[in-house]
């Protein structure tokens, strides 16, 4: 059976919160395979152990994580596992590295690869992360909301797929594409997260032998999927269809199970005879919105007579929003200036896509100077809305702007209006002013005058 | 006003490009706005590198809210910080 060594040292808070996922959750996964996890936890990840673990012939990849720097990778208490000058003994010569580890990309990996390591992966940089700290067990990524993103891109993009038998290369490529799928997730929910996903993933560079493959037996599968959105807007709900098959490299049927994920929604299905497979989803949601819905797709595997070995694919799907547009639109504006006060009114209708009144509607009114002014009215029954304030403004020239937004409702898209409102200067106040001033000039004079 | 992560890079940025437009402090008073300016949630989490420096003692993997002490007292880290921030 084939072996993974996976370095999970476990020592400081780096380690505390990562290494957890390796021992449980990527272990784990990697048994679903049929792939043989050779886990250093601890303080078995030392230069000892990991050199008799590695000289296991059933060995194909060096995986998990260890503080890094150009010229060294470590394990428990900084010890130093791999380093430039090190000499590599023979069983090197079929084992993929692959551990998450800053700057081992500058010199370490491409000296492996010298010394006649076939493959590896290795960041150029640090390879930053951000952790929410709660990795509880390790057993499921979803335990940190943030450190999820960069397993899943890591070793749900690139080891899992290596021991489902892509070459090194598709997994490197995977991998890659899996961070920025990962990076587009966690834009939802943390800008920072999406960027170091993406500063990772740029970094993190492939060296070696493409072509190289773990030796896992059995039959490489193909998941295809395709899904189809549909929205019941009186029912607040969106049904979404996934349907797909599974094939096989050698043109054969493969059998077995799909675990098909929506957006925190699991379902299993069976596959047919011909390897087809089909479930359906129904989300219930706020707001009549475009929403995009995120599908994965995981085959098992299955072993019988044939062994067939575990594949997935992604997918998304938007369903649109099913409002009509509607019209906002501002009749009418009287402002009259009282000295530094201008008396504002505003009137306005809104109106759906055949021109019919929208009643009870919510109206945004935003009136910008240089104290904006906000709020909010309703449209009455023939979809009219009013609204008055007074607004200070300076004795200058002044340009008022005035946008009336309808939010929208369950049937209707938001729509808006804005109109522009200018004041010339007070000249009352300027002549007042002007005045004033020379006065006080002449007074200046003359005082200097009569002084000598 | 609030400092969002984009403002924090373009910062990191201009420190590479013009490096007279904002001081050390300038830079670590934005890291600290931005920080207090996450839920509290995001301002216990983590954030770091699996590095290994020469002085093992050394510690790149911090709370949030642990960030701009350890930018400034740390030149090493906040150069590479500051590096990483522009990279994109």
């Amino acid at each position: 059976m084939v072996k993974v060594v996976v370095c999970a040292p476990y020592f400081e808070e780096a380690t505390f919160l990562w290494s957890p996922f390796l021992k449980n959750w990527l272990a784990n996964e990697l048994k679903k395979r049929g792939v043989e996890p050779v886990v250093l936890w601890g303080n078995d990840c030392v230069p000892e152990k990991f050199a008799e673990a590695v000289k296991d012939p059933d060995v194909y990849m060096v995986d998990g994580v260890g503080h890094g720097n150009e010229r060294t990778f470590t394990g428990q208490g900084f010890s130093e596992l791999l380093k430039v000058g090190m000499l590599l003994g023979p069983e090197w010569k079929h084992i993929f590295f692959g551990p998450v580890s800053c700057l081992v990309g500058q010199q370490l990996v491409p000296y492996m690869i010298q010394q006649g390591v076939p493959a590896g992966v290795g960041e150029e940089t640090e390879y930053y992360f951000t952790a929410a700290g709660t990795p509880g067990d390790g057993s499921d990524p979803a335990l940190d909301p943030l450190e999820k993103y960069y397993l899943y891109a890591e070793y749900g993009g690139r080891t899992l797929p290596m021991a489902e038998g892509y070459t090194a290369g598709e997994a490197y490529q995977n991998m890659l594409q899996e961070y920025e799928r990962q990076a587009q997730e966690a834009e939802k929910v943390d800008a920072e997260t999406a960027y170091w996903l993406r500063y990772d993933a740029q970094h993190r560079k492939f060296f070696g032998d493409p072509n190289f493959r773990l030796p896992v037996s059995g039959v490489r599968t193909k998941v295809e999927v395709t899904a189809a959105g549909m929205r019941l807007a009186s029912e607040k709900t969106d049904v979404i269809s996934v349907s797909g098959k599974v094939t096989a490299e050698d043109g054969s049927i493969p059998k077995g199970v799909v675990r098909v994920k929506a957006d925190g929604q699991v379902a299993d299905a069976i596959l047919d005879a011909n390897g087809a497979y089909e479930v359906s989803f129904t989300f219930v949601w706020d707001q009549n919105i475009d929403i995009t819905y995120n599908i994965t797709v995981e085959y098992q595997g299955y072993s019988n007579e044939v062994r067939y070995l575990p594949s997935r694919a992604t997918t998304t799907v938007t369903v649109h929003s099913t409002r009509s547009p509607s019209k906002t639109k501002i009749t009418k504006v009287t402002a009259t200036r009282e000295n530094d006060i201008v008396h504002l009114f505003i009137e306005g209708t809104v109106t759906d896509d055949k021109g019919l009144p929208v009643a009870n509607g919510d109206v945004d009114i935003l009136i910008t100077d240089t104290y904006p002014k906000r709020d909010t009215v309703k449209t009455d029954a023939n979809g009219k809305f009013t609204y008055k304030c007074d607004v200070p403004v300076g004795w200058l020239e002044t340009l008022l702007t005035v946008t009336a937004t309808f939010k929208g409702n369950d049937v209707l898209l938001p729509s808006m209006d804005e109109v522009h409102v200018k004041f010339p200067p007070n000249w009352k106040v300027i002549i007042l002013i002007a005045g004033a001033a020379i006065v006080i000039i002449a007074l200046i004079i003359l005082a200097a005058m009569l002084t000598g | 006003m609030t400092t969002t992560f984009e403002d924090l890079r373009k910062t990191a940025k201009l420190m590479l490009s013009q490096p007279m437009t904002f001081s050390i402090d300038d830079f670590v008073r934005k890291v600290e706005d931005y920080v207090n300016s996450l839920p509290e949630w995001r301002r216990n989490s983590f954030f770091g590198c699996i590095v290994r420096v020469g002085d093992t003692e050394r510690k790149y993997l911090v709370r949030y809210t642990e960030l701009p002490k350890l930018l400034r007292e740390d030149p090493e880290f906040r150069e590479r910080y500051i590096r990483a921030l522009a990279a994109l």
